[in-house]
């Protein structure tokens, strides 16, 4: 590994080169164009908008100025190509977003795309200095095994590919399967963790497996790992044990509703260590360890199907007939948006209290998380329909009587 | 003011070595992916790095191993951008190649130290101006190596190799041209060549000896225990397994086969044929120098070029190595100290006596493919000798322009 760091730092030789210096400056002075132009506050909003193509033309324009002085310049065309093409990631986005939803486009951009393009272009610059061929011939000893730095890094980047670009391909299956055999989505969703955990440990085997590693030294650091999991990461490992039960169990899966703490929460992820929640009323997403779930009882409105039955208490004065108030009350609720008609509303009398009958109307919804807006919706509609039909809602009087003297 | 201030101070102290010298080595491509190969080589290249650096500590050589059919297009793209090499070790016949593309800058040297060099290979790097195209540092020779485990002696004549080979001897033959060169001068078809070469038709006597030479190929081709390869490593590779019992091979990979198979490595001279003695071809490594470097790396790889040809680094190489003959012929080779040097020096003598050299390393020209696929027919019988000799009689007079009266 030492050789490697020393020939990448060699590199440094080149500076001496007085023709070298040309080329950085004109890249570098586009660069520093770019970045004034947008940090002008006077600046035409037309210069401002096409501030990188200006700066490219710029930058070519001394790539030319060069060449007409038959001096070298193919490393600052080289700089200039990388430079263009990581400003070329910006349309290609915008291109993928009309296609892409948001939440799939960020974490593709983020975390594959752009990663793998600055390792290409860092990969692209070394060969530029040295020759990257006989860079990954270098040895490196890693568990008492001799490997090549290439074989290290196709290792390395193996790995990142299966962590970082398995999650698509395990979604497209999973909907496929889903499709296929008529599961719910939140089956989906679990199937396609399960199917992304299949590769990402799978992919581990291959590469560990052709990398060669001695078998021996890899079961010593499993022992130290025991030894680990035994003080330092027991939780880390107790939760990741927990949430692969969980996918299997099926209890908490992504897409699930839950009441945490009375509100109703959707489950968004189920991860190696924690569990995502949403949390709509506030729009909170909430963090639990995956063993919380294994450990304590939960709520689930999405077990077996997504139905929800909520309920409203109202009262009516005594004078109306019972049999016209339920009927009332059945009524209003079906004309609510959301409210299912079948299982059908049903209302009934509960209790003849101090001021009033008692009824209660029980509906079903099919978003346990729209309770809170339905429920509005329902108690709105009753009244009116109460208004409309001259039901009074009676409330406690109190009569207070002075003595005459 | 940058570039003063950042190449200025290299051009201040170019007359002191300093810095760092990028220094691309040339090498067989099946041998550039092999770390082994490419350590032997490093490991070569130390005998003349070391006692260098321990003179000037402030230099920096970092070498850069190239496959020889990638290293013209990398010096043509690095030169471009200006992160070209400052000193190349090539064959002498890539030196001449770099020059003519303008590739490299002319070879300088004193004159007192130009005199001490081997005129023939000095001459073999005259351009038609005058300049040198490189300096010759290292004369690779081709010989016969046996295994003498598997063989007490090696055969001193075609006769006698067959005759080993149906006894029990495994023979490896490789059917690259310039590496089957030695088999002409052994039917003495080699002046065949010569006149074919002066744009002229060999008489009927030339053309039958070359005849023969391809009819004793194809003969060979049919012994049980001969092997032919089309490339050398893999032959090279099945010799360090002792699958082999003997093959022609160049003193350059000695120090390979050493290492696998110790003492049971027996280097002779080429065996004699019918026509009389072997005509191998030499390989000189040649120092060209870059055309990118700043005034203070140019002087640093000129100084670094020379201090390699002075007498006792070339005598310390040579004995170190045991597979390079040196250049300067100031001190005399120290034949007595080793027999594979004896065997060395012979073949080097043998080659400077053969006229026909200067044709022979027309087999390794641009015509090359046509000419190798001409004989591995004519060894495996595809076409007859006859058929195979007129094809190579009419690639190298079209090459010398067309048949001459």
């Amino acid at each position: 590994m030492t050789a490697l760091f020393q020939q990448i730092a060699s590199s440094i030789g080149y500076f001496e080169r007085a023709m070298v210096w040309p080329q950085l400056l004109v890249v570098a002075g586009a660069l520093l164009l770019r970045v004034g132009i947008r940090q002008w506050r006077g600046a035409p909003a037309g210069l401002r908008r096409w501030r990188r193509a200006i700066a490219i033309g710029v930058a070519l324009l001394g790539m030319l100025a060069l060449r007409l002085a038959r001096l070298p310049h193919g490393f600052g065309v080289f700089l200039l190509a990388l430079l263009v093409g990581w400003e070329a990631l910006r349309p290609f986005e915008r291109l993928l977003a009309r296609v892409m939803p948001q939440e799939t486009l960020g974490p593709l951009m983020s975390q594959l795309i752009r990663p793998l393009y600055l390792l290409g272009a860092a990969v692209l610059l070394l060969d530029q200095l040295q020759n990257v061929r006989d860079l990954a011939l270098l040895p490196v000893t890693l568990l008492g095994a001799t490997l090549t730095v290439g074989q290290l890094f196709a290792a390395l980047l193996l790995v990142y590919l299966v962590v970082a670009a398995s999650g698509p391909p395990a979604t497209g299956l999973a909907w496929l399967v889903r499709r296929s055999l008529g599961l719910t989505r939140s089956s989906q969703r679990a199937m396609a963790l399960l199917f992304r955990y299949t590769v990402v440990g799978l992919g581990l085997v291959l590469v560990l497996s052709n990398l060669g590693l001695n078998t021996t030294a890899l079961v010593a650091v499993a022992g130290g790992l025991s030894v680990g999991l035994g003080f330092g990461i027991k939780e880390i490992f107790s939760n990741f044990v927990s949430g692969i039960w969980l996918l299997f169990e099926g209890s908490v899966r992504p897409g699930e509703v839950l009441m945490v703490d009375g509100d109703h929460c959707e489950v968004r992820s189920l991860g190696l260590r924690a569990a995502v929640l949403w949390r709509s009323r506030d729009n909170a997403e909430l963090v639990i360890p995956n063993q919380t779930f294994f450990t304590e009882s939960t709520v689930t409105y999405t077990r077996t199907d997504r139905l929800r039955r909520c309920a409203l208490a109202v009262g009516a004065a005594y004078r109306h007939d019972p049999e016209r108030v339920t009927r009332l009350l059945e009524e209003a609720a079906l004309g609510v948006g959301g409210v299912l008609a079948d299982p059908p509303p049903q209302a009934f009398l509960v209790r003849y209290g101090e001021s009033s009958i008692d009824y209660s109307l029980r509906y079903w919804i099919d978003d346990p998380l729209q309770n809170l807006s339905i429920g509005d919706a329902v108690g709105k509609a009753v009244w009116a329909s109460f208004k409309a039909q001259g039901i009074e809602i009676p409330f406690p009087q109190r009569v207070l009587h002075q003595p005459d003297s | 003011m940058l570039l003063t201030a950042c190449g200025g101070g290299a051009e201040r102290d170019a007359g002191k070595p300093g810095g760092v010298l990028f220094v691309y080595l040339e090498m067989p491509a099946s041998q550039v992916k092999k770390p082994e190969a490419v350590d032997a080589v490093i490991e070569r290249m130390e005998l003349l790095r070391r006692p260098f650096l321990e003179l000037h500590p402030s230099v920096r050589i970092q070498f850069i191993p190239f496959a020889e059919e990638r290293l013209l297009r990398q010096v043509r793209r690095r030169n471009w951008d200006g992160l070209g090499p400052d000193l190349l070790l090539v064959t002498d016949q890539t030196a001449r190649e770099l020059r003519r593309l303008g590739l490299t800058a002319p070879a300088q040297a004193p004159g007192e130290l130009l005199e001490q060099l081997d005129p023939v290979a000095v001459e073999r790097l005259r351009e038609d101006d005058g300049q040198l195209a490189g300096l010759p540092v290292l004369l690779q020779t081709e010989q016969a190596c046996f295994n003498r485990s598997l063989m007490a002696d090696s055969p001193a004549t075609l006769e006698g190799l067959l005759q080993a080979s149906a006894a029990g001897a495994t023979v490896g033959l490789n059917l690259e041209p310039i590496d089957l060169a030695w088999l002409l001068g052994t039917f003495a078809a080699d002046g065949a060549l010569t006149t074919a070469n002066q744009g002229r038709m060999p008489d009927p006597q030339q053309r039958l000896r070359l005849v023969e030479a391809l009819e004793w190929l194809a003969q060979a081709n049919l012994q049980a225990r001969v092997s032919m390869f089309t490339k050398e490593e893999p032959m090279l590779d099945r010799f360090s397994r002792g699958e082999l019992a003997w093959i022609p091979c160049r003193s350059d990979d000695l120090a390979r086969l050493r290492r696998s198979l110790g003492d049971d490595l027996g280097v002779a001279g080429l065996p004699r044929g019918p026509g009389g003695e072997p005509t191998p071809v030499n390989r000189l490594r040649v120092w060209a120098f870059g055309t990118n470097s700043s005034a203070r790396q140019r002087s640093t790889a000129e100084r670094w070029a020379q201090f390699s040809l002075t007498p006792g680094v070339q005598r310390r190489l040579t004995l170190q190595t045991e597979g390079n003959l040196p250049t300067n012929l100031r001190l005399p080779v120290p034949v007595e100290s080793s027999a594979i040097l004896r065997t060395l020096e012979e073949t080097r003598q043998q080659v400077d006596a053969a006229e026909v050299e200067v044709t022979l390393r027309l087999l390794d020209g641009e015509d090359n493919r046509q000419i190798r696929r001409l004989i591995t027919d004519a060894a495996f019988q595809t076409i007859s000798p006859q058929a195979a000799s007129s094809g190579l009689l009419e690639v190298l007079m079209a090459t010398a322009g067309g048949p001459q009266p």
